[in-house]
């Protein structure tokens, strides 16, 4: 371990204190007010984790992993790649880096486009080997992921589903980079398919040594696939902890009910009782204290007026008044652990 | 995962281009449309070359000779002649030429300057979207008739003259039917992932943009080299598009106009023609558009 080169030691994809504020202009004649989508969000992914990013729709997760492909400029904060910051680095220079898989294979494949020229279109635009090897190079990929070679010359809308997404798979990792946002890659597609994909990408995340952001609102397919998992709420990560701990005991009153959401197969159940409530919170005008006290069962006076504290540093955290104590306990413990082993700590 | 077979045939993969041909000629509109306006142009080209009489050939002693499906008429002058004993038949083939001419050189440039305007003002947004958007609404409040009148009447008409003024005039609709669809694809996935590639802005442009709105560009085109041919007729017909010995089907809608009452057929022959020219190009436009729209899902 004292070999390892120095760079591991950084966690691969690393934001501190991310935030990104949108201006809205709600009416012609209203002031412009601020939207912030994503909150000061500080997350670690160490090579090989696959960390689950779960919330409702409008939580942020998008704004979150296209703040990390580049496709935006944080607000504030830093967004670090092997311990490099990433601001003012072009989108292409981070590309061979990090590269997403979308949601909807129906849309991100350009229908006038062969498979081959689109698992190819990364080759040539970063150069990468001669262009006459692109034709071996993309059947090795389509190979890879589960693509007869007959198919190269296909175009996508003769495609099912699940092809499609096996192509836009092959497009994202044929740069060979580390990290992969996977943005609810499998909510798409029939039910029968699905799990063909994320026995894919599972497949290949030990393969290739991956890194994955997996973003999903299905925690059964967190549950399976995620080696932590960070729960986000009106941009904030409200918790974030090892997801057999986050599974078995949610500490957070909102991941409670995230988890009781569920839909269990079991007959006579009806319909799970999260106790939520119908309204989600309009994220431009967000509630004082904690944004989540409108909706938790839990709230406390406090809660009305001081927003609970975030933690930065150690891997497990919530952000709710109910673990106050119980959070500081942990990160001294986290930060004991940490400073008496000497491997770097993945978790 | 699925054994690959290297050795399985390639399977016959019709490209979406092939596929789209095949529903155009299961298009009836389509089908004769592109029949009429093909058999137009045919007769753009090579009709002169068949007839004996030239455009601007008078013969004072046969004017106003009647087609030949009329009483007095004969194969020599098969639509007749006019008030200049000029061959009718000839002046309709030269004119279908300048027709062709207007409708396909307005829309190059119309067809430019619009797509240019409105794909920046779609993918760009913001700024640009409005400088852009204002253009429009300044061109579209702009009487269009009367600003290609006064500058005609101030330039002086020829067919170099009317193809620059409608050009310029004529690209409001380019621009706002490639600015919405322009829009539609923005935020669409495919780009988002060319983009995370580090694709270039002219890349995403022309390679992941451009090839998807091409079949509302088609369909714009069609319409308005309809639009741009009519108006050539009108100003041609107010004695203010192409120079008279010229022979234009608005300008021969126009001569005729004085003996509308006695010899009708100088008006209905080119107007028949302008009607059919119009309707083959509408036709094809209108198909254009049914025929690709399913594939947008």
């Amino acid at each position: 371990m004292v070999t390892d080169p120095p760079t591991t030691a950084h966690p691969v994809l690393e934001l501190r204190a991310v935030s990104k504020v949108y201006r809205v202009q709600t009416t012609m004649f209203n002031r412009p007010r601020d939207l912030r989508a994503v909150d000061d969000v500080s997350l670690q992914l160490h090579r090989g984790d696959v960390l689950g990013l779960v919330g409702e729709s409008g939580c942020g997760k998008s704004t979150l992993s296209r703040l990390l492909l580049g496709l935006e400029a944080p607000t504030s904060g830093e967004v670090l790649i092997d311990g490099k910051p990433m601001t003012g680095t072009s989108i292409r220079d981070r590309a061979r880096r990090i590269q997403p898989i979308f949601q909807d294979p129906y849309a991100s494949l350009n229908p006038r486009k062969t498979v081959a020229d689109i698992i190819a279109l990364p080759l040539r635009v970063h150069s990468i080997g001669e262009r006459s090897d692109d034709a071996k190079r993309v059947t090795e990929m389509m190979d890879r992921v589960g693509l007869p070679a007959r198919m190269l010359l296909n175009y996508p809308n003769q495609l099912s589903g699940g092809q499609r997404q096996r192509v836009a798979i092959a497009r994202a990792l044929v740069m060979r980079p580390e990290i992969i946002i996977c943005d609810e890659p499998t909510s798409a597609l029939d039910v029968s398919v699905q799990s063909q994909i994320l026995n894919l990408l599972m497949d290949l995340h030990d393969e290739f040594g991956l890194t994955y952001l997996f973003i999903s609102h299905d925690l059964s397919v967190v549950q399976h696939i995620a080696s932590r998992v960070a729960v986000m709420y009106l941009g904030r990560i409200i918790e974030a902890r090892k997801s057999t701990q986050l599974f078995a005991d949610p500490l957070h009153p909102y991941s409670k009910a995230l988890l009781d959401s569920v839909l269990t197969p079991e007959i006579g159940m009806g319909l799970p009782e999260t106790n939520l409530g119908a309204t989600f919170p309009n994220p431009i005008d967000p509630p004082p204290g904690c944004a989540f006290h409108p909706r938790c069962g839990h709230a406390m006076q406090r809660c009305h007026k001081e927003r609970p504290p975030t933690l930065r540093e150690g891997s497990d955290r919530v952000e709710c008044w109910l673990h106050d104590d119980l959070e500081a306990e942990q990160t001294r413990a986290v930060d004991a652990q940490r400073s008496t082993a000497a491997t770097p700590d993945t978790v | 995962m699925a054994a690959v077979d290297h050795n399985a045939p390639v399977e016959a993969a019709p490209s979406p281009h092939r596929a789209m041909l095949r529903r155009a000629l299961a298009h009836g509109g389509v089908t004769i449309g592109a029949g009429l306006l093909l058999i137009i142009i045919v007769m753009a080209v090579i009709g002169p070359f068949l007839i004996a009489h030239g455009p601007y050939d008078q013969d004072l002693t046969a004017r106003l000779v009647p087609p030949i499906w009329m009483e007095g008429g004969s194969w020599e002058h098969p639509f007749g002649t006019d008030q200049l004993g000029r061959d009718y038949l000839a002046r309709l083939l030269y004119g279908a030429r300048i027709s062709l001419m207007i409708g396909f050189g307005t829309v190059f440039i119309a067809g430019t300057i619009g797509t240019v305007l409105g794909v920046a003002a779609g993918y760009f947004g913001g700024r640009v979207d409005m400088v852009v958007t204002f253009l429009i609404s300044v061109r579209l409040s702009t009487p269009l008739v009367l600003v290609a009148l006064a500058v005609v009447s101030i330039v002086g008409g020829s067919l170099q003259v009317v193809v620059l003024v409608l050009g310029l005039l004529l690209w409001d609709r380019f621009a706002v039917v490639m600015r919405a669809s322009t829009m539609q694809l923005r935020a669409i996935e495919y780009v988002t992932a060319a983009r995370a590639i580090g694709c270039s802005t002219p890349r995403i442009l022309t390679r992941e943009i451009m090839p998807n709105v091409m079949n509302n560009l088609i369909v714009v085109t069609t319409l308005e080299m309809a639009h741009a041919i009519l108006l050539e007729a009108v100003l041609s017909f107010l004695g203010l598009g192409v120079k008279p010995p010229t022979p234009s089907w608005g300008l021969m809608i126009a001569e005729g106009r004085e003996v509308l009452l006695f010899e009708p057929w100088l008006i209905t022959i080119p107007g028949l023609a302008l009607l059919t020219l119009v309707l083959s190009i509408n036709l094809v436009g209108d198909g254009i558009r049914d025929v690709t729209s399913p594939e947008d899902r």
